[in-house]
């Protein structure tokens, strides 16, 4: 199909352009060179009129052969995952403190291993979003499931320790994730956001730390209005 | 521009040496240079074959980019020969003649072989 005068969305379609994005971050592409990828791909578009899958094919296929394979699969996702999976403990406590029914909180089998579910499922998640969405519905099924069973199965207690502590614990591990994070993109910015070829490096540079500080408080911003939102309920509720 | 497609074997041995001599034409984007390409008798070229071959010339230092900003669109990568792509242009050029050679030396003989008639006409 030749049509030099459509569009280019209509040319690389959004599901062919998030598939091809989130390929190339897995492997290992920075946000400089994914724009470069896709630039290339809408310029060819919009210059023979073919669409991303005539002239490029399979998204994931051409993602994989544009990037240099060399580069490892996941690289990275440790110092990703670990400072994200102490964020995710911080942000349970909390909230396992405020929902507690009285001073002292258990923490159980499952709610130790409840960071670790939830942190793999959403990189899961990512992942097959955009392969299918049986698989998304699947993946997303699974992961309820998994935390009810945890919830309600994996019950013995482990530690027991007052909700105050509990609090305390996770309001700082909430605190000092979202620090680090915050000095490293401060100092370290990555080159997360997708930059069209040619930008100005000193603005691609505050776009990127902007972007990551953000990151870094979304944790702690979610605790807080979870937080208050379960104690609203607990003062309205009987 | 050719209307039979080439095997597919066959232009993966030689794309790349293709590419390399239309860029010695001159500096050129994508798409231009898979019309040209085409126009030429290479057959149709897709961009998902071409950009990957370009990437390692690039990484190979063979070949050079910049990008040209667009007007309310995506800007333009266009693609030069560096002073090395120009010495292996010629040295494989130079090495698929021979291989050229040999290959039509080695189909006529056997043409001959099984039409000696026709040879000897």
């Amino acid at each position: 199909m030749t049509d030099p005068s459509a569009p280019t969305s209509t040319l690389v379609p959004e599901h062919w352009r998030t598939t091809f994005v989130l390929e190339l971050r897995d492997r290992g592409a920075d946000g400089r060179a994914v724009g470069e990828a896709l630039a290339e791909v809408e310029q060819f578009c919009a210059d023979s009129g073919q669409t991303a899958a005539d002239a490029f094919g399979d998204a994931r296929t051409y993602a994989a052969s544009r990037v240099d394979t060399h580069a490892p699969r996941f690289a990275g996702v440790g110092r990703e995952l670990v400072p994200a999976a102490v964020g995710v403990v911080g942000l349970l406590l909390l909230l396992w403190a405020v929902g507690a029914d009285g001073p002292t909180l258990d923490v159980t089998v499952g709610r130790v291993l409840l960071p670790l579910v939830l942190v793999g499922g959403a990189v899961a998640t990512v992942q097959v979003a955009v392969r299918s969405r049986l698989a998304l519905a699947g993946t997303v099924a699974a992961l309820l499931v998994a935390l009810v069973v945890l919830d309600r199965v994996a019950t013995a207690p482990l530690v027991t320790t007052t909700a105050a502590v509990a609090a305390v614990v996770g309001a700082v591990l909430l605190l000092a994730e979202a620090g680090w994070q915050t000095w490293i993109a401060v100092r370290r910015p990555e080159h997360t956001v997708v930059v069209a070829p040619g930008s100005d490096p000193r603005d691609e540079r505050r776009r990127n730390v902007r972007a990551g500080i953000a990151l870094a408080w979304l944790l702690p911003a979610m605790a807080a209005v979870a937080a208050a939102f379960f104690a609203l309920l607990r003062a309205l509720l009987p | 521009m050719t209307t039979t497609p080439w095997p597919g074997e066959w232009l993966r041995g030689v794309l790349d040496l293709c590419v390399l001599a239309v860029l010695a034409e001159g500096e050129t984007y994508g798409y231009a240079l898979a019309a040209r390409l085409d126009e030429l008798g290479v057959g149709t070229i897709k961009g998902g074959t071409l950009y990957p071959l370009l990437a390692r010339l690039e990484q190979a230092g063979h070949v050079t980019t910049r990008w040209e900003p667009g007007e309310g669109g995506p800007g333009r990568k266009y693609f030069a020969l560096t002073a090395a792509g120009r010495t292996a242009l010629a040295a494989r050029a130079d090495a698929w003649r021979t291989f050229a050679t040999l290959t039509v030396e080695l189909t006529s003989a056997a043409d001959r072989r099984d039409r000696p008639e026709e040879a000897r006409a």
